[in-house]
């Protein structure tokens, strides 16, 4: 009769997601059933069970996974700025050139793809995947970045790759302390140093680097700046899994 | 050039207003209710609903859904902890506790809630001493 009755209790909060009943389920239905025992009730009432379904459709969709304010306003930031990018200064259909891609004129396209691929991610509260996609997009707008410096290709200016990769480790990295901000602040410094290297010093062309040994430093000086910018950002897993913060 | 531009555009990004924390919120009316209950020492789910009615002369009713939700919201921000399993005629009782930061939190909403009522009493009393204001009259037409 007992088991029974817990067993109507269970499939009331079945809506929430796994992890949630695994915590909380035996204390919600020991909390309900407590309840309706004192109001004389063998079964919650429609206000209750109302409050259950609407709570779980949260964890489900809302709660788990939602970006920071800084994040959403980086991300948007940067789809808006790939629109804008994609459409006004790579956009050249009838360009003949090795690295076009399609109608672009390079692929920094690619980075904007998953940036709107993230912004979407995000709109679905799927949070974690949405900093990933960026992480992503900062690795493919750098390494195009550097391509282009090496190879004197058509691509992104320095600017325009600054940009796309601050804004892109921003919406990556959980800016909830101090310490967040400092590390991404640091690694957007690396990021525009290593470009520097690579742009401004620009090294002998890639076949050459073996007998330019400034040409080699800079390489690799622009690579650890790289490297050290994507430590800074990556984030932890402890900053990974955290939930945004939350307004009491 | 560029980068002093770029990096003033990454720095003015980072200071923006939004991204500053330590803002004063106004705390929900179930949060409060909930770490008032747990200032008087640890209590399980159903006693804090039951409690939290009472206290607030039956305004509150918290549902259980209500309830978990604020409470896993609030041990994630640390104001509010877990303090063991107890199991009662084959039920779980999940007990709760108030941390020193929920302490904190509470006090300092107790602190904005005075200083709230100090200011509209004082604005009632000065009414009761002036007498109400004369009513308007309104050329307005309708």
């Amino acid at each position: 009769m007992n088991n029974e009755r817990r067993g109507r209790y269970l499939k009331l909060i079945r809506w929430y997601p796994a992890s949630w009943r695994a915590r909380n389920g035996d204390a919600v239905v020991g909390t309900l059933m407590d309840a309706d025992d004192a109001a004389g009730r063998s079964y919650p009432g429609a206000a209750d069970r109302s409050a259950l379904v609407a709570g779980a459709l949260h964890e489900r969709f809302i709660a788990p996974e939602r970006l920071g304010r800084s994040n959403s306003a980086a991300l948007i930031a940067a789809v808006i700025f790939s629109l804008w990018y994609a459409s006004v200064i790579t956009w050249s259909p009838g360009l003949e050139y090795p690295v076009t891609l399609g109608p672009f004129s390079n692929p920094v396209v690619l980075a904007s793809g998953m940036l709107v691929v993230a912004l979407v991610l995000a709109l679905f509260s799927r949070a974690r995947a949405a900093r990933f996609v960026a992480l992503l997009s900062v690795a493919t707008i750098l390494t195009i970045g550097a391509l282009s410096a090496t190879f004197s290709w058509l691509g992104p200016s320095l600017l325009g790759v600054v940009i796309f990769a601050g804004l892109g480790l921003i919406v990556a990295s959980p800016l909830q302390s101090r310490a967040d901000f400092v590390r991404v602040g640091a690694a957007l410094f690396l990021v525009a140093a290593g470009l520097f290297m690579m742009a401004i010093f620009r090294p002998m062309p890639w076949g050459y680097v073996q007998y330019d040994l400034v040409g080699y430093l800079q390489l690799q000086a622009a690579a650890a700046s790289f490297a050290s910018a994507f430590v800074l950002a990556w984030p932890t897993r402890r900053n990974f899994w955290r939930k945004a913060v939350v307004i009491p | 050039m560029i980068f002093g531009g770029a990096n003033a555009l990454a720095i003015a990004i980072l200071l923006l207003p939004e991204y500053s924390h330590g803002m004063s919120t106004e705390m929900r009316e179930p949060t409060f209710w909930v770490l008032t209950v747990l200032s008087g020492g640890r209590r399980h789910g159903y006693a804090l609903i039951e409690e939290a009615r009472s206290l607030s002369e039956g305004r509150v009713n918290l549902k259980v859904a209500t309830l978990y939700a604020a409470l896993d919201r609030l041990s994630t921000q640390g104001w509010v902890e877990l303090d063991g399993d107890e199991v009662v005629d084959g039920r779980l009782r999940r007990y709760f506790r108030i941390t020193n930061a929920g302490a904190i939190a509470l006090e300092s909403e107790v602190s904005r809630l005075e200083a709230n009522a100090r200011q509209a009493r004082s604005r009632l009393e000065t009414r009761h001493v002036q007498g109400p204001a004369p009513a308007q009259i309104s050329g307005a037409t309708a």
